[in-house]
């Protein structure tokens, strides 16, 4: 039988050998050793997307200093490249799948500005004068007909050519001046009708200085918004109060002015009907999409900083929701509003990269990276008419050259 | 037998001793959790950034077969293979190695492949599953081997292998943590310090403690202890438990010194009374010897003579008779003062007639001795609870002294009165006087101040402790004030009980 002493001993040695025990396999595990671990990855990554899927990318690189691109709607799908080599206005088709130019036109001795090409490569718009008259022209690509479209004097101006998403349609908002101040009116050309038909709808705009127009896909509505300060607001009232704009909505807008929480709000925004000349007045505010970017089937987008917003159709009734907040350099959506692409540069790198995202109902299904490693600053991107090509253009420089590059996604 | 404790076996170093072990053990821990935590952060963002290479580099060898219109199989990923690692280069990974899917190498960019299909995560590659390596070698060396099999639409066309050097990531890791350590060991520095000041401090007075105590045991033995060394202890006025066990150990050291000094009064007193006792038997021996002596004497004279000598033998039977009768007398007063309980019935007596009655009596024998008995009464009523017969007992013994020691002539002064609830009745005479040593043993038994002139008086030397014993017996006092040469005063005092009891109704 053990005496207590005895015990004693044992136990403050047992203790000693625990602390001791430990203090050594510490010191193992914190002393200097060789580890190799090998780590699995899941396969997470390895699903198939659901989302956006690339089929071909193709790129094709020039020299010339380009004006506008559009993507044609023809079997095998081309690049329409305008540019200006000295005077002229040149078109160019090209075959990005076999890298070759398949047709080259001069469409204007004399062009002043305001070239856009239609979506589809069929038309080009242009800006002439002749002896103090300014023209609006637009050039048909297959017939290679020139057309005056509208012509007016130095008192009136332009302020912005647009055309419909389907290339159908074209927009000119103009700033009519009679008396001291200018009347904003938006201007449709129909470009497939016999007659080319025109519409126009005034804007009941109240300074015409910060006006932007965002036609729909087959340019039936266009989506109208005017930013003014203080001094236009002033003005708005005053136009409240008079008989002269007497649409049913005053209340509304009287409603609007005295609401101490949208009074510091300096935007509306309407939806013009170019089809019945109707004009229905939206709370921009409301509608709290940042600024719009696009106006699609889908509804009206808009950015707000880093955040992209979506207000749903029919406009008005729901107000704006967040999509998605992310940084970006750009975003294209397409004219259908079921696929927004992201242009944004890639992490560490001076490259471009490209992320697609699959929307459905105004909801996102998928959001993935299609494309990584554009050289070049970022020009423009935008959509094949038939909603199945992103174009992608940038600008490189290369052994003292600057050349412009087109990068084709399709999808 | 104190015994002085050693500075290994002291609370301050064991206690130093476990903290350090506790916090270098923490350390420890720390430093280990501190290099896992870090294997696990490096892992982590290996396996992150493994993610990323493996989507983006599928995807770039996916966009270089589509823009080189590159048929999507094993063949394009042959034939595209210096594309591909000009692209991943750009994308900056520089280290890597082109396999086609049956592992058979195409291309590689460094010798890091050698021997790579020894390599754990190659093998995993050819079994369709992406895997890295993590290596860490001595020198703080961190490499990671990651290869990946290439799924372009749902097929695979080739491997590719990359190596990563993670030094950098390891070292920025092990900065960030090794300053947490750093923190730490600081903290545990500064956390042993306190904490041995701490214990230093709770120890420090039970350590003066035990010096004093040790102090105290070394000299106990000696007979007594110095209890003013309690002064060095100047932790009681501390409020913790270490100042309440100092308080409670200088009031245990103050008790023990009380009892102490008590226990050395009693040895004196007990010492004190053995010679008192031894005394007294001496004395009644010798008084009892002296008039047996005489008594034996003339009792052997009459045996020798006869009535030969009439006037030998009637001065002998007188002198037996008279010794006889002062030893009869002396003997009843031996039985008297060691008789207790006897006259425990107490009534209530006039103490002032019995002190008229005693001075009527004792009036002729102070005349005998040329001297007067002069009786002060303040007017009054002295009733007192009592045994008469012996308060006239007290009165006579004091008055008989005062005739007998009183000096002729000079008169006997005697006055009763009531003060602070106590009768007292005074007697005093001029006489010889007592000095303080004298006064001392008064009233012990057969003490005596001038012993011949006492016995040739008649007296036994018992009467002033039998007076003595009466008086408590009345549980009253008996006093005495004298000086050489001068006054005696003798005073006794009674409660005034009955007066004061009249007084209440």
């Amino acid at each position: 039988m053990m005496s207590g002493e005895g015990r004693r001993i044992r136990k403050h040695l047992t203790v000693q050998g625990v602390v001791c025990l430990l203090m050594a396999v510490l010191l193992c595990g914190c002393g200097a050793q060789e580890i190799t671990k090998t780590v699995v990855l899941s396969n997470g990554t390895k699903e198939e997307h659901t989302g956006i899927n690339i089929k071909n990318i193709q790129e094709y690189t020039y020299e010339e200093g380009v004006i506008d691109v559009t993507w044609s709607d023809d079997a095998i799908g081309s690049l329409c490249v305008v540019w200006f080599p000295g005077e002229q206005g040149m078109c160019r088709k090209i075959d990005v799948y076999q890298k070759t130019v398949s047709e080259e036109i001069v469409f204007e001795e004399n062009v002043m500005g305001y070239v856009k090409a239609a979506p589809g490569g069929k038309y080009i718009v242009y800006l002439n004068m002749v002896d103090d008259i300014q023209e609006l022209v637009v050039y048909e690509v297959e017939t290679g007909k020139r057309e005056v479209y509208k012509d007016w004097n130095l008192t009136s101006n332009v302020d912005e050519v647009m055309w419909s998403g389907d290339g159908t349609k074209m927009f000119v908002r103009m700033n009519i001046v009679d008396g001291e101040d200018g009347t904003e009116y938006v201007y449709r050309f129909d470009m497939e009708s016999e007659e080319k038909t025109e519409s126009q709808v005034k804007i009941p705009a109240v300074s015409g200085d910060w006006v932007e127009m965002f036609p729909n896909e087959d340019g039936s509505k266009v989506f109208v918004e005017e930013y003014f300060g203080e001094e236009e607001m002033e003005k708005e009232r005053k136009y409240i109060e008079s008989d002269e704009w007497n649409i049913g909505i005053e209340g509304n807008m009287a409603a609007w002015a005295g609401n101490p929480e949208m009074s510091g709000t300096n935007k509306r925004g309407w939806i013009l009907d170019m089809e019945t000349g109707g004009v229905e007045e939206l709370d921009s505010a409301w509608l709290n999409i940042g600024t719009p970017v696009k106006y699609t089937e889908e509804g009206l987008f808009g950015t707000d900083g880093d955040k992209l917003w979506i207000a749903r159709g029919p406009l008005g009734q729901t107000p704006g929701k967040r999509l998605l907040e992310e940084e970006c350099m750009d975003i294209c959506i397409c004219e259908k509003g079921d696929h927004v692409f992201l242009i944004e540069r890639e992490a560490g790198t001076n490259h471009l990269q490209v992320t697609g995202i699959l929307l459905e109902d105004g909801e996102i299904q998928e959001y993935q990276v299609l494309y990584k490693g554009i050289d070049g600053d970022y020009e423009q991107a935008f959509t094949g008419m038939d909603d199945h090509e992103l174009v992608i253009q940038s600008v490189g420089h290369k052994e003292d050259e600057w050349f412009t590059k087109t990068t084709v996604l399709e999808y | 037998m104190y015994r002085k404790n050693r500075f290994f076996n002291s609370i301050l170093f064991r206690m130093s001793i476990w903290v350090f072990l506790i916090g270098i053990t923490s350390i420890l821990l720390v430093m280990y959790a501190v290099k896992v935590q870090m294997r696990q952060n490096i892992e982590e963002q290996v396996t992150e950034e493994m993610e990323s290479i493996q989507s983006n580099s599928e995807l770039y060898v996916r966009q270089i077969l589509m823009i080189n219109n590159a048929p999507i199989d094993g063949s394009g990923f042959e034939q595209y293979t210096y594309e591909i690692e000009q692209q991943l280069n750009r994308a900056g990974y520089s280290d890597i190695a082109l396999y086609n899917a049956d592992g058979h190498i195409l291309k590689s960019s460094s010798d890091h492949f050698i021997n790579a299909d020894k390599r754990d995560d190659f093998q995993f590659a050819r079994k369709r599953q992406s895997a890295f390596t993590l290596h860490y070698g001595k020198n703080n060396q961190c490499e990671v081997y990651f290869t990946m099999p290439v799924s372009v639409m749902g097929q695979q066309i080739g491997i590719i292998s990359f190596y990563q050097d993670y030094y950098e990531l390891y070292m920025r890791e092990w900065e960030t943590l090794s300053g947490m350590l750093r923190v730490t060991v600081l903290a545990f520095g500064i956390i042993y310090l306190v904490i041995w000041f701490m214990i230093r401090r709770m120890v420090g007075p039970i350590r003066q403690l035990g010096h004093i105590s040790s102090d105290i045991s070394e000299h106990l033995k000696d007979g007594g202890f110095d209890s003013g060394m309690m002064e060095k202890l100047k932790v009681n006025k501390r409020k913790d438990e270490i100042g309440e066990l100092s308080r409670n150990y200088i009031q245990m050291v103050q008790v023990i010194d009380e009892q102490f000094e008590k226990i050395q009064e009693d040895r004196d007193h007990i010492l004190k009374l053995w010679n008192s006792r031894q005394e007294f038997y001496n004395n009644v021996a010798h008084e009892l010897k002296t008039p047996l002596t005489t008594i034996s004497g003339y009792a052997q004279l009459i045996e020798e003579n006869g009535l030969g000598d009439e006037e030998l033998f009637y001065n002998g039977i007188e002198h037996i008779l008279q010794e006889s009768t002062r030893l009869h007398r002396m003997v009843i007063q031996l039985l008297e003062m060691q008789d207790k309980g006897r006259y425990t019935r107490m009534e209530q007596i006039d103490v002032a007639a019995a002190l008229k009655s005693v001075v009527d009596t004792m009036q002729m024998k102070a005349r005998r001795y040329e001297n007067q008995l002069i009786l002060d009464e303040e007017p009054g009523d002295y009733i007192i609870e009592g045994q008469e017969d012996r308060v006239r007992q007290v009165l006579i013994n004091l008055i008989d002294n005062a005739i007998k020691y009183g000096e002729a002539g000079k008169g006997i002064w005697l006055r009763i009165a009531r003060h602070r609830g106590m009768i007292q009745i005074a007697v005093a005479n001029q006489g010889k006087g007592m000095d303080e040593e004298e006064i001392s043993h008064i009233f012990e038994p057969f003490y005596r101040v001038d012993k011949e002139r006492s016995r040739e008086m008649g007296s036994s030397g018992l009467g002033l402790a039998i007076s003595k014993k009466i008086m408590e017996e009345h549980h009253g006092m008996i006093r005495v004030k004298s000086e050489p040469g001068g006054y005696t005063i003798f005073m006794i005092c009674f409660p005034d009980t009955i007066h004061e009891e009249r007084g209440e109704k």
